[in-house]
């Protein structure tokens, strides 16, 4: 049997996860703290992939990075990057998907955090990097790890978004595509084995996450 | 105006604002300038018996063990002036009179103005030289017989 799909699959969740998660900390603890008045806005585009049809966002995606468009032809003449029909491409279009999965619950625990720890470093002395690095971070771990998963979680169930931005050639063929493309060939058991793993999977992360959520509620108790 | 982070005076407030992600020590530590505790601070949690507490996290201790530490941590940033805002509305009484006792040695033996913001007459009696009396927007400042004894 051929796991291919899996290992790309693994590959696309993981690059999504460590490299949204460098970008979500930022834009996380700026939506958290900032008084700008226009962050409500913001934040509300970055939480659209939570009720937006994948559809809708791979065609937009396609729109304006694909081979046709000013953008997408001018990265491929000069870098030979290819945002459409390739791995990087999935791997961006998964990272816009799984924005809110990542940073609603990175906000949260920002939020959660009393606002007098926060002023008792500004009393210290201690810069806002200081600070977030050696306080904020710490006392977030399980909304952090929470996101992790999620994040994780949400990109080996991706399927609309990966089929649209990647087309299913080589490189981004993942799992839950290949299911798909099985059952079409009418090749059951092989679906039902591909089916079962990300059934597992799935209720191995899930489990986990709840796990840590229960315990989060007497995090800062 | 000179910004919080450059006035040489240490803060705590009435909820102890310890880093709960710390250990006692980390704490200490932290607030310190080069990293480490200076030796008068090491001195000072001999004597209130507060050393064994340096492994323990701000989660395990009592209110009034949570409280002196926050003292001795604003303490850890050599400050030259003490702010202590209401430093007893959490603590019941007998807390109240052993912080009463440590506060006063610390002044002593550091040699250090300490102002405290109380609204309880009794520890203000106990503990202070002199008092500005506040009531609305009136105001008496003397020493603490004189202005206690007055009524506003």
């Amino acid at each position: 049997m051929d796991y291919s799909p899996f290992l790309t699959t693994f590959k696309l969740a993981i690059l999504t996860t460590s490299l949204l998660l460098l970008v979500a900390i930022p834009i996380s603890y700026f939506l958290a703290f900032s008084k700008w008045k226009g962050k409500i806005i913001l934040e509300s585009l970055l939480m659209m992939p939570m009720i937006l049809p994948p559809t809708v966002l791979g065609f937009y995606y396609i729109s304006f990075l694909g081979p046709e468009s000013a953008v997408g032809s001018f990265f491929e003449k000069t870098f030979g990057i290819s945002f459409a029909f390739s791995f990087e491409g999935i791997l961006l279009g998964s990272m816009i998907y799984c924005m809110p999965f990542m940073i609603n619950p990175i906000i949260n625990g920002f939020r959660s955090i009393p606002k007098n720890i926060i002023e008792s470093t500004y009393l210290l002395k201690k810069s806002r990097m200081n600070a977030l690095w050696y306080v904020l971070l710490p006392n977030i771990k399980r909304s952090i790890w929470s996101a992790i998963l999620l994040t994780f979680a949400h990109t080996i169930g991706e399927f609309g978004i990966v089929l649209m931005i990647g087309g299913k050639v080589q490189g981004t063929n993942v799992a839950s595509i290949a299911i798909y493309d099985q059952m079409n060939n009418l090749n059951y058991d092989v679906a039902n084995t591909y089916a079962i793993i990300l059934l597992l999977i799935s209720f191995v992360m899930i489990l986990v996450l709840k796990i840590l959520t229960r315990k989060n509620q007497s995090e800062l108790a | 105006m000179v910004p919080a982070g450059k006035r040489k005076m240490g803060f705590v407030f009435q909820d102890y604002n310890l880093f709960p992600n710390m250990t006692i020590e980390r704490n200490l530590t932290y607030a310190s300038e080069d990293g480490k505790i200076a030796s008068n601070i090491l001195q000072l949690l001999e004597t209130l018996q507060l050393k064994s507490l340096l492994s323990s996290y701000p989660s395990q201790l009592s209110g009034g063990q949570r409280q002196r530490i926050a003292i001795i941590r604003a303490l850890c940033q050599q400050p030259e002036l003490l702010l202590l805002d209401e430093p007893f509305s959490a603590l019941d009484d007998d807390s109240i009179r052993e912080l009463i006792t440590e506060i006063n040695y610390i002044q002593q033996n550091l040699q250090m103005m300490i102002i405290v913001v109380s609204h309880r007459k009794d520890v203000i009696f106990e503990m202070a030289k002199e008092v500005v009396h506040m009531k609305g927007t009136e105001t008496v400042q003397g020493t603490t017989e004189n202005t206690l004894s007055r009524s506003l």
